[in-house]
């Protein structure tokens, strides 16, 4: 960690503004300069303490799987995080098909089977919809799931899917990617 | 930049915590309010000092046509890149077109340093049922453990079978976002 006695000390200052400091090393005040002070401050600051960053799911394959009107898992796709309380954005890359008509398909993200966004306020099976108009061709679903007032600490997120009629498919392959930034300021 | 000289000085502190600074145009110290100071410092934080951002392909169109086999191999014209760090965790956005011979899978990985894969050697991989029909992929990626410094990026890509190719009409974006704090 960088400390306040790496700072120079300036007896007569002229061209900036200046604070006064306690080093500790000398147990003496001394002038600084505020821009050295500033990127002492700013080298201080922990990694992850602004914003955190997680690799929530790496390439996972599913399986063959055939959901239909309700809400389901999807099968292996889920992984952990831990949250400092911020606001979380889930980047989320993955591919789907259809097998047998034309309609939307809807995901969304359970959060520690308490939570899902986006939220459904009433009930209705809310998510985010992607429409696939060719049967038998795996499509990329590329979206950022958000959440706030998330309670810190340990989650577990599950990506689940629905259809409006007749069936979402899923195999092996069709692939998942999800990276979580965390803005904790 | 912000400056001691322009916070307000408050001789009577009371409900708030205070600090003191030295005003050098004056050459005096005074009393100032930590929120105020704390402004100060936050104003004069350069624009890359939390969060880095390189855009190193903006939605770049090709301009030949690369047929490419069973073998990583490197995309042509979207060449390799160079890019700078602090030594913080890169997030990647990337997103391009292609399209391929053979119904079934195309991997595409990011190569840096020449011996460093993203999000892995194997890359990641994107289904095609229909041949010769142009298809998006996009990932975003998280990158950690790079070193501080002047690093090499470029996309390689392969088939399962038969050919992916890429020609005038795929575009490539690839965005580095680097966390530091």
């Amino acid at each position: 960690m960088v400390k306040i006695t790496t700072l120079n000390q300036d007896i007569l200052p002229t061209g900036d503004d200046y604070t006064i400091t306690l080093d500790v090393g000398s147990s003496s005040t001394k002038k600084v300069k505020l821009s050295d002070l500033t990127s002492l401050i700013v080298n201080t600051i922990p990694k992850n303490t602004i914003t955190k960053r997680t690799l929530v799911m790496n390439e996972i394959a599913t399986t063959d799987q055939t959901i239909t009107t309700t809400f389901q898992n999807v099968a292996n796709w889920t992984g952990t995080f831990t949250s400092y309380g911020g606001t979380v954005y889930f980047h989320t890359n993955f591919t789907m098909w259809r097998q047998t008509v034309v309609d939307i398909n809807i995901i969304r993200l359970r959060i520690d089977d308490l939570y899902v966004t986006p939220p459904d306020i009433y009930g209705y099976g809310t998510g985010v919809s992607m429409p696939i108009n060719e049967l038998s061709s795996h499509k990329l679903f590329s979206t950022i799931f958000t959440i706030d007032n998330l309670p810190a600490g340990f989650h577990t997120v599950k990506m689940q899917a629905r259809t409006n009629s007749g069936n979402v498919r899923f195999d092996t392959n069709d692939y998942i990617n999800m990276v979580a930034i965390e803005y904790v300021h | 930049m912000g400056k001691i000289s322009q916070l307000p000085p408050d001789s009577s502190p009371s409900a708030d915590d205070y600090t003191v600074t030295v005003d050098s145009s004056t050459n005096q110290t005074k009393k100032v309010r930590l929120s105020d100071l704390v402004t100060s410092v936050v104003n004069q934080m350069s624009s890359t000092a939390i969060t880095k951002r390189t855009l190193l392909f903006d939605n770049a169109g090709g301009i030949d046509t690369q047929t490419i086999g069973t073998t990583f191999t490197d995309t042509t014209w979207w060449t390799e890149k160079t890019f700078s760090t602090t030594g913080g965790d890169i997030v990647i956005h990337v997103a391009l077109t292609y399209f391929a011979s053979n119904a079934n899978n195309c991997y595409f990985r990011l190569v840096i340093d020449g011996s460093t894969y993203s999000p892995s050697s194997t890359g990641w991989a994107q289904y095609n049922n229909e041949t010769s029909s142009h298809r998006l992929t996009a990932r975003t990626l998280l990158l950690t453990g790079l070193s501080s410094g002047s690093h090499t990026i470029k996309l390689q890509m392969r088939a399962t079978s038969g050919n992916v190719y890429k020609d005038t009409n795929d575009y490539l974006n690839l965005l580095l976002v680097e966390y530091i704090h």
